[in-house]
Formats: structure tokens, sequence, C-alpha cells
């Protein structure tokens, strides 16, 4: 499937460009002041329980083995491999985000996103954040006042960080986000379980039911 | 200034909307009825077909304002809906946030005078003339003579801020009434006259009919919220329109509540919670045991936790299916493909079940424990493995094999065990 195959080897070029509506909310701060913003209007006609419907899964449990069939055969490597796991992990999002239909802003975050990385962005990722920690315990010392942001804030901006692309986003345009990545995350899930349990049946050897028949 | 400002606002509308708004303004109220067909079929037009769908007397005002992209723009079929509900609210309030809308809308209204504004807003209304009556505004501007004091002082000031009205004095004199509807108010008439050259700058604006002394009587309501009187049809209405309109507009036509602050701020405000609680509202409907959390921060503690989870579980299942070879499994894909095709029990699997060795469920030890924190989704098990297996079990085994040991088959787990 030609689409299959863009979705894979879409990020490597890294020319990828976000969808063209999304910079038009980012580059119009002030017309998102207005209720109901164009972008916002489209997104509130998604309904997100269609992640639900059966055809949903089975559409993204297709595209998925497909998917699967080309990362595992680009690296038949032996399972011990930490890399693998994130290939799969990150190819399914991408199939995820495809079956969005580029409608929703998490999909097409994920979609733009690079491949994973291996190894050493994470060893480096790790030491500047212990250095910022430090230095932010010391400043609580001194100051003895706790400047907090107001809790539901903090709760908002770790939610954005969860979900993909939504870092800059009003509240309730979170919300919607939210909404229909927890539903789209949902079915991933399902559509995992399933294929999960059909291919790891083929794994085992199927001298049990011969032994069991006889 | 006000009018300066509806000035700039019909400077940035269509010019189409423009000349149609004069042509209304210049109506008669006793020949609007005529006039305001052609005229309402001519503003109409241009600007989409969604607007004439919606059967909202109000359709031609909303379409009249659209010199821009307009959203949650429902609220004006809301006000339909509304006054089918309650015919004592005579008069129509919009608050919309640009300026754009009120010349605007103040042109359209501008003929409903007295008495013959029902008639009038009817013969605007292309289909849904029935919501029309209901508005009440008949029986309420027949009190001519406070009307016919109120609104002439209001004329001047409506003429000096109205730059775009071209019209003498007969359309004139309902336009006055009409600048006014642009202004927020309060109860009491007066103070509102003077305060609306002030007004007329804030973003959201309450538009108030030209029947100024009904506002003591019969307060004003507000439309986004849920709680409207007509409280249902305001929400199958707000819920309706966004499909529709929502990408039209930009503006939530609103109305304060009764005995609720009419301030622009407060209904913004008003607004904007609205959204934000609907919005929470459905997340509580899909992260599972939510339903007694009340507030916003344990919500979000919720959601950010189902969030999190669910992003584990596809950590897992991406492990688990990296150490599955999908190549032996070519059938699988025929599996998936027939299950869209015959619904559950794949009939035409029945030939490869006898031959297949592959969706035998029996336990890889790896993942015994793994999916006990899927509570979720084993209770949604899919379809797809269950009737694809009962298939085969009958098949392979000659069972009278049943789907309900199928599922118990599936243990708390998820899992398929066999137990023969």
């Amino acid at each position: 499937m030609a689409s299959l195959e863009s979705i894979i080897n879409a990020p490597e070029p890294s020319t990828n460009n976000p969808e063209t509506t999304s910079p038009d909310a980012d580059s119009n701060p002030n017309k998102r002041r207005k209720i109901g913003h164009r972008t916002v209007a489209a997104d509130a006609s998604l309904n997100h329980l269609h992640w639900t419907s059966q055809s949903e899964q089975q559409i993204y449990s297709t595209n998925l083995l497909r998917t699967l069939r080309h990362v595992l055969r680009r690296n038949p490597s032996p399972s011990t491999t930490a890399s693998k796991p994130r290939q799969v992990r990150y190819a399914a999002d991408r199939v995820l985000a495809a079956a969005a239909k580029g409608r929703t802003r998490w999909s097409r975050a994920i979609l733009s996103s690079p491949p994973p990385f291996n190894n050493r962005r994470m060893l480096h990722k790790k030491a500047p954040a212990a250095r910022k920690k430090v230095t932010g315990l010391r400043s609580m010392r001194n100051g003895m006042e706790k400047k907090k942001l107001p809790a539901v804030e903090r709760k908002t901006r770790v939610l954005s960080r969860l979900v993909p692309g939504c870092r800059k986003l009003s509240f309730p345009n979170l919300l919607e986000e939210a909404t229909d990545y927890i539903s789209a995350l949902e079915m991933q899930v399902r559509a995992m379980t399933a294929l999960a349990e059909l291919l790891a049946g083929g794994g085992s050897p199927s001298g049990l039911a011969g032994e069991s028949l006889s | 200034m006000g009018g300066h400002e509806n000035a700039m606002g019909f400077h940035h509308g269509n010019e189409s909307i423009l000349t149609n708004n004069v042509n209304v303004s210049e109506m008669d109220m006793s020949s609007s009825m005529s006039l305001a067909k052609s005229s309402s079929s001519d503003v109409v037009v241009p600007n989409s077909n969604p607007f004439l769908a919606s059967s909202s007397s109000w359709d031609p005002i909303v379409s009249l304002s659209q010199s821009q992209t307009f959203g949650g723009s429902s609220m004006v079929t809301t006000h339909n809906s509304d006054f089918g509900n309650s015919s004592s609210y005579p008069f129509v309030q919009y608050m919309s946030d640009s300026t754009n809308l009120e010349g605007i809308m103040v042109h359209k209204i501008p003929s409903f005078g007295s008495g013959n504004f029902s008639e009038i807003v009817g013969s605007f209304c292309q289909e849904g003339s029935s919501d029309i009556p209901n508005m009440g505004f008949r029986p309420s501007y027949n009190h001519g003579n406070d009307a016919g004091t109120e609104r002439a002082p209001m004329n001047e000031q409506s003429q000096v801020e109205d730059s775009i009205t071209e019209d003498g004095a007969p359309g004139t004199a309902p336009s006055g009434n009409q600048r006014k509807r642009m202004l927020d108010h309060d109860s009491s008439f007066s103070p509102n006259k003077n305060a609306g050259g002030d007004e007329l700058k804030d973003s959201p604006r309450t538009i108030s009919d030209g029947a100024k002394e009904h506002e003591k009587k019969a307060k004003v309501e507000q439309n986004v919220s849920a709680d409207l009187r007509g409280k249902q049809p305001a929400k199958q209405s707000k819920e309706n329109s966004p499909s529709g309109e929502a990408p039209k507009e930009n503006f939530i036509h609103v109305r304060a509540r009764r005995g609720q602050a009419t301030n622009s701020h407060s209904l913004a405000e008003r607004v904007r919670r609205e959204k934000i609680s609907e919005r929470m509202r459905l997340l509580q409907e899909l992260v599972p045991g939510c339903n007694k959390i009340t507030g916003k921060a344990v919500m979000l503690d919720e959601i950010i936790n189902y969030v999190q989870s669910l992003q584990q579980q596809v950590e897992f299942l991406s492990m688990k299916l990296a150490t599955v070879n999908p190549e032996l499994n070519f059938d699988v894909e025929r599996i998936l493909s027939k299950e869209i095709l015959q619904s559950r029990l794949g009939h035409g699997i029945v030939g490869y079940g006898v031959g297949m060795n592959s969706p035998h469920p029996f336990s890889n030890g790896s993942f015994q424990g793994n999916m006990a924190g899927m509570p979720s989704t084993s209770t949604q098990f899919p379809p797809l493995p269950q009737g694809v297996l009962d298939h085969e079990f009958q098949s392979l085994y000659g069972m009278g094999y049943d789907p309900n040991t199928a599922l118990d088959n599936l243990g708390p787990n998820g899992r398929l065990k066999t137990e023969l």
C-alpha cells in the first residue's frame, strides 16, 4: 500500500511540514480570542466517538499489520534489541495518526515527528534535567515561598505534554484534543491486543493442540 | 466611538451585505414584508445555504453578519427555540465578539417596529416561519407610547453613530432602536441609552430589541449556557449548529440569563466556562470511574493518569508485537479482512481453520501478568478473535463449542485459555 510506505518512510527525509491548518492557529493568537476559531470550529464537528466503531478498528488492524511486516522485515534483528519495540510503537502511533485523517492536532503532530533515535539521545537527556532540579530546590529554600502555579494550571501543562502537539493550546481546545486522543488510544490498545493475541498464538507450536487432541 | 466602530465594521463587511442592509433599513414598516422577503433572499443567498437550512428566522440576520467567518453562531438558532418556548420574551438580544456585527445586525432589524415586528421577522424567515410568531414580539410591541418616546432620543444617538445609514426619517426611526440593540443592557432602559456609546466598544455585546420597555418585564436570557429555559431545544440547536454554522461564524450570540449580570465580560466568561465544562463532561464519560468526580483539578488528575496508563499499555503491546514474527501469519490478514466481510463468524474461515496452526491462543508465558493492567480493554475484548476462534474450535475439535465458553475461556486477563 503506497500510503503505508509513506507513513513509514515519511520522517526520514525530515522535510515534513505540519499540516497547514496548524500554522494558521499558531500564527494568529489574536484570533484565537474569538470564540470558535476556524480550526477549533472544524474540530468541534469531529466526533471522537468514531474511534469506537468496529470498522475503524479493523482498518487500523489491517494497516498496522502491514506496517509491522515492513518494520520487522527491515529490521530482522534478534528480539533482544531495545530499539525494536520502539520502532513498533512508533509505527503503531503513526498508523493511528494516519487513521485520524489529519483532522486533529495530535495526529498531525505525530505524523510530523521524527523517527526515534537510539541510545545516545536518551543519555544526554537525563543529565541536564538533573541539574535543573538542584537549582530549583535551592531557589526555593532561599525564597521560602512556594511559587507554584495553580494546581489546575500545573495539571494542564502535564496533560499538554502528554498529548502530542498540544503544548500551546488553549484549555478548551486542549480538552477537546485530549478527548479524541483518549478515544484513539483506546482503539489502538484494543486493536493491538487483538493482533497480539492472534500473532502470539501463532508463535507457539501447535504441538499443544495436537497433544490435547490425542 | 461606537459610531466609528460601526463604520469600520461596515467597511470590513461585504459590499453586498452593505447594500442589502441599506435596502433593509430603508424599508418602511408597513411595506416591509414584501421588501423584506426580497431583500432577505438577496442577502441570504450569497452567504451560504446552511443558514437557510437551519430554518431559523434569524438566519438572514446571521447571514448578514457573516462578513467574516463566525464560530458558534448557533446561538442565533437558539434564539428561535427560545422564542418558541417562552413567548414572554419579546425581544432578541445578541452578543457578538466583533464590532462588525453591530452595524449589520442593526440594519437588519431596523424595520421592525411596534406591532409589525412579528410579521416582518416572519417575512425574513424563509423556511421556519413558524418559529417567528412564537417570539412574542407582537404583544409587547403594542405598547406604542413608551416605545415611541424611548426610541426618539435613541434615534439621534444612533444616527450619530451609524455612519452607514443613509435612510430617510422612517428608516432611521426604527434603526435607532436597532442601534440600541447592540448595547449591553441592564434591566433599566434609560441608563443604557447613554452608556450605549461606550458599550459598543466591548467585544461581546448584547443586542437588545427595540422594545426596551419590555426589558424591565422580561430579562434577557443566555443562549449559550444549557440553562436556558428552553433547555433542550437550546442544547439541540447549539449542538446542531456547530456542524453546519460553526465554520461560518466566529461569534456567539449570547444572552444573559435572568437575574445575572449582563456585563459583557461576565457573559464572555460564562460562555467560556460553559465550553470548558461541556468538554470536561465529555471527558468524564470517556475516562472510567469519573462519574462522581466534581472539580477540574481532580478530573485532570484522572485524565492524566488514564492517558499515561493507555500509553503504557501501548508500550507493552508494542514490545510484545516486536517479539512476534508476523511473516508466519499471512492468514491473519485474511482473518482480519474476513471479519469485516462476514461479521464475526467467519464462515469462509472454516476451511482455513482446519489447516491452520496459528490462531491457537495457547499462552505465551511471557505475557501472563501484564494484562492485569488493562481492565477496560479486557472487558471490551474485540469480537475479532472470539468469532474467529470460536469457529475454528468448532471445526478443529468438533465439539458443541459455544461462544459463551469462549468468553469464559478468556479469563480475567483477556487471554483465551482453552480448557480441554
